[in-house]
């Protein structure tokens, strides 16, 4: 940066910090040979030294960051310096005794309190009437769609609906055969509240490349390797409490319908399911108010999630969300078959290809 | 910086943003469009930026999204970098409020930028230096200046107030 009259109070303050390197501080001699009127300035300048302030967070000033020099007669204050004094009194860069001679000063000249408003006006007040308009843009959806289609998206879909899967899948294959091969068939529930869920979390340090959409297809057994796998407790049926807005915004059972909430552009017949009940709002709406609604999805009695507007949406329906994500990303056509008796309450679950052939292979 | 963590800042910040933004470049679409942007970069970047310095990334990637932008468009206008800041007399009729902000208008790009991020936001000139990519010097001379010329624009305030 060379030293010009547009820029010379900069050198002014390093000079007078001590920040000028040798060869700046002989610019800058050479700059006043050349100036003789900026020469006054400069002395003007050097009425005061600066100090740099402490960084100690937004607003914070020190205030002895700015001194004035006392003479024998104490601090001066006059026209020539009188613009500086205004100007570090309203950033708060005086000390208290500067306040007091500030205040003294003006005062005694009532011309100079007229000047010192127009520097007062100059304090900019925030028009809180200014809002972001796309918060919940940024918060929910388009904008964590947005990052997710980099290289996430199919990962959390696929990791949404292989929960959903397991957390059905599993009771059936452990307590029947014994095997840990993927295979639903046609077995029956009897009772809901034994369905044990298996979280799957994505790690989000593993450097996961970018997939075309078309790209869906993805064998289990290869994105095994990629998820952290955890048992955790037997889904415990709950009211929902509407007070609460502690939710974390992670994979786990209460978001077992991550498709929907986050990618609301993904083909209609991932709502297929939602779109013939009149009851039932879409998931879609649902989970846009998820996070600030409730703590506990499932209620204990019935397995039914009734929201503040008294349209019902139940756990089978989110477990279907899944599971058409999961037929999305692998191409499969399965279907989730469930029988209720006269109460309405949950007798059979089956979950079938779709010519309902029975035993069909999970894997894609 | 967890999810929630991330939205809480979107609550808390997106609003100073955007006025920040806003009153930079007094376009609502464009300065919305920098908001989105910079949030973006923040969760990009989530992993790496704690929660307590998460305002200041914000600012300062907004802030030079938004000098990009102004750059752009002043290259395509052929729009000379600095704005001639006059000192006409403001018009009658009009009341304090849009003399300051006419008078904010009328300041260079980087004096406006500083003190909208002093006045608006309270930061420390240590703060704005970090921000704006400047010294500390520098900030104080553009606030300097910035006060002075929006004083001299003010006029004849006594008229007024």
């Amino acid at each position: 940066m060379n030293i010009n009259r547009n820029n010379y109070e900069i050198y002014f303050l390093d000079h007078l910090e001590g920040n000028l390197q040798p060869d700046m501080m002989a610019e800058l001699e050479l700059f006043l040979e050349n100036n003789p009127d900026l020469k006054e300035e400069l002395e003007n300048f050097e009425f005061i030294s600066l100090k740099t302030e402490s960084n100690n967070g937004p607003g914070s000033i020190e205030t002895d960051s700015l001194k004035f020099e006392e003479t024998p007669k104490g601090i001066i204050i006059s026209e020539k310096n009188f613009e500086l004094f205004c100007i570090s009194f309203l950033e708060n860069d005086l000390d208290e005794d500067q306040i007091t001679a500030f205040q003294s000063f003006l005062y005694k000249n009532k011309n100079q309190q007229k000047e010192f408003k127009k520097f007062r006006a100059t304090k900019l007040k925030k028009d809180n009437s200014i809002i972001f308009p796309a918060i919940k843009e940024i918060k929910r959806k388009n904008f964590q769609e947005k990052i997710l289609s980099l290289n996430h998206r199919p990962y959390f879909i696929m990791a949404a609906s292989i929960l959903l899967l397991l957390g059905i899948a599993l009771p059936i294959i452990f307590h029947n055969s014994g095997k840990q091969t993927f295979n639903p068939g046609i077995q029956s529930l009897d009772k809901v509240s034994n369905i044990t869920i298996v979280s799957i979390t994505l790690d989000r340090n593993i450097n996961i490349p970018e997939r075309n959409t078309d790209a869906y297809s993805v064998r289990l057994p290869q994105a095994e390797p990629r998820y952290k796998i955890s048992s955790i407790p037997p889904l415990v049926a709950k009211e929902i409490n509407y007070t609460s807005i502690d939710i974390n915004l992670q994979l786990n059972p209460y978001y077992l319908a991550l498709p929907q909430y986050f990618f609301a552009d993904i083909p209609d017949e991932f709502y297929a399911i939602n779109k013939p009940k009149q009851n039932n709002p879409p998931l879609k709406r649902v989970f846009n108010n998820l996070k600030d609604k409730i703590k506990n999805v499932f209620s204990p009695a019935d397995e039914i999630i009734e929201f503040a507007d008294k349209e019902k949406i139940t756990f089978w329906d989110i477990a279907d969300s899944g599971i058409k994500g999961y037929n999305l990303l692998t191409n499969n056509d399965y279907q989730l078959i469930r029988q209720v008796n006269e109460e309405g309450k949950t007798k059979t679950v089956r979950i079938v290809d779709a010519y309902e052939n029975h035993n069909p292979q999970m894997q894609p | 910086m967890t999810t929630r963590e991330f939205n809480r800042m979107v609550d808390r910040y997106a609003d100073d943003l955007f006025r920040f933004i806003l009153k930079n470049i007094k376009d609502k679409e464009k300065a919305r469009d920098i908001v989105q942007d910079a949030f973006e970069k923040l969760w990009i970047k989530s992993d790496a930026v704690s929660a307590s310095k998460a305002k200041s990334y914000l600012f300062t990637i907004g802030y030079h999204i938004m000098i990009d932008q102004i750059r752009k468009e002043k290259r395509a206008l052929n729009y000379s970098a600095n704005k001639d800041i006059g000192y006409e007399e403001p018009k009658e009729n009009i009341d304090l409020q849009q003399i300051i902000d006419n008078a904010l208008e009328r300041l260079p790009e980087i004096q406006k930028s500083v003190l909208l991020l002093r006045d608006y936001e309270g930061y420390s000139y240590h703060e704005i230096s970090q921000i704006c990519q400047l010294t500390e010097s520098q900030v104080k001379v553009y606030i300097y200046r910035a006060r002075i010329a929006m004083k001299n624009y003010i006029g004849k305030l006594e008229t007024v107030i």
